[in-house]
């Protein structure tokens, strides 16, 4: 059958299904790089630091 | 949830936070997913594959990230581009790929009656299909659209314009009215 203008327009206007589930996220999180590690990072810094003003 | 898009990103950049990116996705994931699966023409598999890719270069571009625009409006970028990159690999040609679906007057002399809206939008060209999404399903104004897309605004209002004819020929039978 034919539609009518109105009825495309309500059609393309109408709510998208809900795509949502924990998986998907837990997925993209297993993809991403090692998380940074401040403490390391501040040891570093501190570590650093001595050695520069031991110079 | 109370934390705006631009303070999880904070959070993400400032300290790695997971929690926060894990948020973002949450809050994201069906938006794009339905983007992605509108523009692989209802391939779910492949629309979930490039919307993982898509927030993996969301974290990795994080910190490009300026605030200037809506979140969602760089978000959806990201997810375009991500979609023409794989697009590419493909076919050489995604608009020769549309032709295999039929010019409008076949399809309009062989099936118009039997398709529905989400038939016939799976029909227009990859990018006319974004402008429809990003309009239509995700309430976005044409500049809000033209900045995603990176194209000019009147690209976006001629898509608009076109598709509208398209669809209306393929399902109401020929005339050139607008639709909206």
């Amino acid at each position: 059958m034919n539609k009518s203008p109105d009825s495309v327009e309500a059609a393309l206007r109408a709510p998208e299904p809900t795509l949502a589930d924990d998986e998907f996220s837990e997925n993209v999180l297993a993809r991403l790089p090692p998380q940074r590690r401040r403490t390391a990072a501040r040891r570093w810094t501190v570590a650093g630091s001595a050695a520069w003003a031991a110079r | 949830m109370s934390d705006s898009d631009t303070a999880l990103v904070a959070r993400v950049i400032a300290n790695d936070d997971r929690g926060a990116f894990e948020l973002l996705v949450r809050r994201h994931q069906s938006a794009v997913r339905n983007f992605l699966r509108r523009l692989a023409r209802n391939d779910s598999e492949r629309a979930n594959d490039l919307a993982q890719e898509t927030f993996i270069k969301m974290y990795q571009g994080l910190h490009t990230y300026r605030g200037s625009a809506r979140f969602t409006t760089w978000l959806f970028r990201i997810a375009y581009h991500t979609f023409l990159n794989d697009q590419r690999g493909r076919h050489a040609n995604e608009e020769f790929d549309d032709d295999a679906h039929g010019s409008v007057t076949d399809t309009t002399a062989h099936t118009a009656n039997a398709l529905d809206v989400d038939r016939a939008l799976e029909r227009l060209p990859v990018r006319q299909r974004a402008v429809f999404d990003l309009h239509y399903k995700k309430g976005m104004t044409h500049s809000e659209i033209a900045e995603a897309l990176e194209l000019p605004l009147g690209t976006i209002k001629s898509d608009l314009v076109r598709g509208h004819e398209k669809l209306k020929e393929w399902l109401t039978g020929g005339t050139h009215e607008q639709i909206a």
